[in-house]
């Protein structure tokens, strides 16, 4: 009878583990799963090299603690939520012309990054209130100052889609 | 007050985005997520890809959570649509030269005893990860959920015969690669 020894087997050796205890952290500071095949072991050592030296020089520019990198608005929302505490309703489905491309955490702002159209724009919430222009819109709310920052004054009107449809 | 973390309590702060209801979600469920991930994939690295996978997936739908099933349901069904979706290839497991020194330096085993465990553990892992993708995911919830047919027919969304016919392809592949370690199990 197979099953005797298989199950025993299977209950021995599948039994559930606990979480390791950077799990927390790396949820916080999630990395980009990659789906494609694994590379050959020369190129990984080559990338993971790479990788590094790009990091250093990322941290050395720019000393952001928490950083995500996805185009998924609601996951964006929710890493934004979960890092800082601030939840910005950024719409679930954005318009064509809008598109995230990732955000940032540190103590004193959050920065939410996207192309409106072919051009490259910043949500930033927290710091000081900028004076507002025809590129750049701050405001409060929630005692939390919001800046949009665009290069094209039609980009920062069709920003509002960020969180507004219509 | 104690919040229970599957509690409306703590299913409402999270839905209204607050830090610590997601902590508290996250310390009752991540041995789970990470126990089904580990024993789908085969090894710790894509088991934390599919762990932040879960409960990244879990963050950013769970305003869509409307009691319809139990959290627990809910949440096993992000983690099998997360394993089955974890599309990587992933490279034979080789037991580390690590794991074979901890496996030798236990204390209160025989070295033989301890190498046979290390065998049995490997082998069962290492063709475990073969299964194909449905059997696999059936195994897990099945040893090491402790799920019944029923529970994990409704995660799947197929009926407990599938379940069950899955089930039996497995342990008859499983009796077959795993054929040398009969007389073992059990007995190390």
């Amino acid at each position: 009878m197979y099953r005797d020894w298989v199950e025993t087997a299977l209950a021995q050796e599948l039994g559930p583990v606990p979480a390791p205890a950077d799990l927390w952290q790396r949820i916080q500071n999630p990395r980009t799963v990659s789906r494609r095949s694994v590379p050959s072991r020369t190129w990984n050592v080559a990338a993971l090299a790479a990788c590094a030296a790009m990091a250093l020089v990322t941290m050395w520019l720019h000393p952001w603690r928490h950083e995500i990198r996805s185009s998924d608005s609601r996951q964006v929302r929710a890493w934004v939520r979960a890092t800082s505490g601030v939840d910005v309703p950024l719409e679930a489905q954005l318009p064509a012309h809008l598109q995230l491309t990732g955000a940032r955490f540190s103590k004193e702002q959050t920065e939410i990054d996207y192309r409106v159209r072919t051009h490259a724009a910043r949500l930033t919430i927290g710091g000081r209130k900028t004076a507002s222009n025809s590129t750049t819109f701050s405001w409060t709310m929630d005692g939390k100052v919001y800046t949009l920052a665009c290069g094209d004054p039609e980009d920062l009107r069709l920003s509002c889609g960020l969180c507004h449809i219509g | 007050m104690v919040l229970e973390a599957n509690g409306g309590q703590v299913i409402q702060g999270c839905q209204t985005g607050d830090p610590d209801a997601f902590r508290i979600f996250f310390e009752a469920h991540k041995d789970r997520v990470y126990s089904i991930a580990l024993r789908y994939s085969g090894n710790h690295a894509a088991a934390m890809d599919i762990a932040q996978e879960i409960f990244l997936k879990v963050f950013s739908s769970i305003e869509d959570f409307r009691g319809d099933a139990s959290v627990e349901t809910w949440l096993y069904r992000i983690a099998v649509n997360a394993c089955l979706d974890f599309q990587r290839h992933t490279e034979r497991h080789v037991p580390a030269w690590g794991e074979w020194i901890e496996a030798v330096t236990a204390k209160g085993e025989s070295i033989l005893n301890r190498l046979l465990r290390a065998e049995v553990e490997d082998d069962v892992h290492r063709v475990v990860a073969t299964l194909p993708a449905e059997q696999r995911i059936v195994v897990v919830l099945r040893y090491t959920e402790g799920l019944s047919y029923d529970q994990i027919a409704s995660i799947l969304g197929c009926s407990p015969g599938t379940v069950a016919s899955r089930l039996n392809r497995a342990h008859k592949i499983l009796e077959r690669k795993l054929s040398h370690l009969k007389g073992m199990v059990g007995n190390v």
